[in-house]
């Protein structure tokens, strides 16, 4: 397994938020992460990062367990995270913001500025702008293109379609497609199931920071009951 | 007062200001990027002085030993700074703001503890170094060179500053871990690294703005809380964590130092208090400062 969470719990200081959760992603695999608002979604996602590290539990990434490690290190052993409030420097520039999150000098390998602006071209033609002056899905182009520029074999996605327009909804989901057929191996979260459960091969349902429900993406789709006991939709 | 005496006074007001500058900008940029108030960067200043005092009067039989003090005191400082980050500071980002108060006001007393038994209670004074020992005639009115010197040193330390914020790879990393830090770790920079590099930084300026300060003043204990409160007037001025900001602030303070001690001396200290209250009142983001 690429990604292997095993009874993993986290905290926010004293409040408990994780109760061992265990979740497995291959490689070249999209999983989807879903549930309500407060679930624990981002939680899981920092837990991954190294951000808020489980105060017990293990977390094996590449077969490596990353206790200890800093999320700087996590970044450099190849995951990318894109958080759910973009988070983009609004003071640098777009190709600021690209240039920052390199971790080599010139990427020869994987993702260049080539690349992606191919991939995101209204990113191109905002190049100089500074990033705080950006819409809201053309902050969410830049936050996934600015993780690509890192050259993650792992992508965290939380709620990428949060906040967007429907035809930015459209254009997120297209380019999960595009990088899911490059070999990438995502792990996404969202609380609007009917976009990921499009994009991902399966899914894990968590409540209350636990996992309630896993299987393949195509059987939850076609169980309404699921999807209303545990997402109510 | 003529205007031969109300000149002297800007210069001197704004020589003050730029040795100020160099201290708050330290403070600020701290602040601005570890979102740490440092109490105890007055005390780093301090140090800067005496470590002057020290290395210009132990080997006054150096020629030029002025400038290389000037090279290794804020050398000096900013790894001073750097043990103070990985030992100290690093332990509590995490927790609440109370502990960082405690701890770096735990600091004022200990390094001015360390400097009384290192260097004693008494005065010291270094001279003006050559060839800025002078004086020298502008418009037809006579000042110290030393008192331009610094202002050059002043300008051209904010100048080398922006320059290095905004034009260069380590000033973006610095930018970017100034607006959030757990993203910038999370793209892979080492946010540690970069706060002990910020630190050092921060601890550099003070350290120079120690150095440069004993031919005009005096190197004494208790000049490093004086000068804290100048800096915290200052950053509140220009608004905390802008360099602009710093930069503004200190010239004002510096002039309504300088005017208030030759026309009301005994209320020269309320002045930079009242500067300041009327910013909080009026615009408490500072100058240049953002609002939340
Ligand atoms: N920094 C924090 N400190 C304390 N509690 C938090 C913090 N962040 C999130 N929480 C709590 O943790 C729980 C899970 O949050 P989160 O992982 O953000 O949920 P989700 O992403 O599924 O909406 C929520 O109850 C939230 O209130
Ligand atoms: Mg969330």
């Amino acid at each position: 397994m690429l990604l292997e969470l095993t009874e993993i719990h986290t905290f926010y200081g004293l409040s408990h938020i994780l109760f061992g959760v265990s979740l497995e992603v291959a490689q070249g695999e999209t999983v989807c992460l879903l549930g309500r608002n407060g679930v624990g979604k981002t939680t899981t996602l920092r837990s991954i990062m190294g951000l808020t590290p489980p105060r017990s539990g293990s977390i094996n990434i590449f077969g490596k367990d990353i206790k200890d490690k800093q999320p700087f290190e996590i970044a450099r052993m190849g995951v990318g995270l894109v958080p759910e409030d973009r988070l983009i420097f609004p003071d640098l520039t777009v190709g600021e913001n690209l240039e920052i999150a390199m971790k080599e000098k010139n990427n020869v390998r994987g993702w260049t500025f080539e690349k992606i602006y191919k991939l995101f071209s209204v990113l191109k033609e905002r190049n100089r702008q500074l990033g705080g002056t950006l819409s809201g899905g053309e902050q969410q182009m830049l936050a996934i293109a600015r993780t690509l520029m890192g050259n993650p074999r792992l992508l965290l996605l939380d709620e990428p379609s949060a906040g967007l327009s429907p035809i930015m909804v459209q254009a997120v989901e297209d380019h999960i497609h595009l990088l899911k057929k490059e070999g990438m191996t995502i792990l996404l979260t969202e609380q609007n199931s009917h976009s990921a459960l499009k994009v991902s091969d399966r899914a894990y349902i968590l409540e209350k920071g636990r996992v309630v429900w896993q299987g393949k993406a195509s059987v939850l789709k076609k169980n309404p009951v699921i999807m209303k006991n545990y997402l109510g939709v | 007062m003529d205007i031969e005496a109300i000149m002297g006074q800007v210069l001197s007001g704004l020589s003050v200001g730029m040795v100020l500058f160099l201290i708050a900008s330290g403070l600020s940029v701290i602040f601005g990027t570890l979102k740490i108030l440092n109490l105890a960067h007055g005390t780093i200043y301090m140090i800067g002085g005496f470590l002057c005092y020290w290395i210009t009067s132990t080997f006054a039989h150096i020629p030029a030993i002025f400038w290389l003090a000037l090279i290794l005191g804020p050398i000096a400082t900013a790894l001073l700074g750097g043990l103070i980050e990985i030992f100290l500071l690093r332990r509590i980002y995490a927790e609440e703001m109370l502990y960082q108060y405690i701890l770096t006001f735990g600091l004022i007393l200990i390094l001015g503890e360390l400097c009384k038994l290192i260097w004693g209670v008494g005065y010291h004074t270094v001279s003006v170094p050559w060839p800025v020992d002078g004086k020298m005639s502008i418009f037809g009115m006579i000042y110290p060179v030393y008192n331009i010197f610094l202002i050059c040193c002043g300008v051209a330390v904010f100048i080398g500053l922006m320059a290095v914020m905004r034009f260069t790879g380590l000033g973006r990393i610095i930018r970017a871990v100034t607006f959030n830090r757990e993203m910038a770790n999370a793209l892979g920079i080492n946010v540690p690294m970069v706060y002990t590099g910020v630190f050092m930084l921060g601890c550099w300026l003070a350290g120079l703005a120690g150095t440069l300060m004993p031919p005009m003043s005096v190197v004494a204990l208790g000049t490093d809380m004086a000068v804290i409160i100048d800096c915290f007037i200052i950053v509140v001025i220009g608004g905390m964590g802008s360099l602009s900001g710093a930069f503004i602030g200190a010239i004002i303070l510096g002039l309504v130092n300088a005017f208030g001690i030759s026309l009301l001396p005994k209320l020269t200290i309320a002045f930079g208090f009242l500067l300041m209250i009327i910013i909080l009142i009026i615009r408490h983001w500072g100058l240049l400062g953002k609002p939340e």
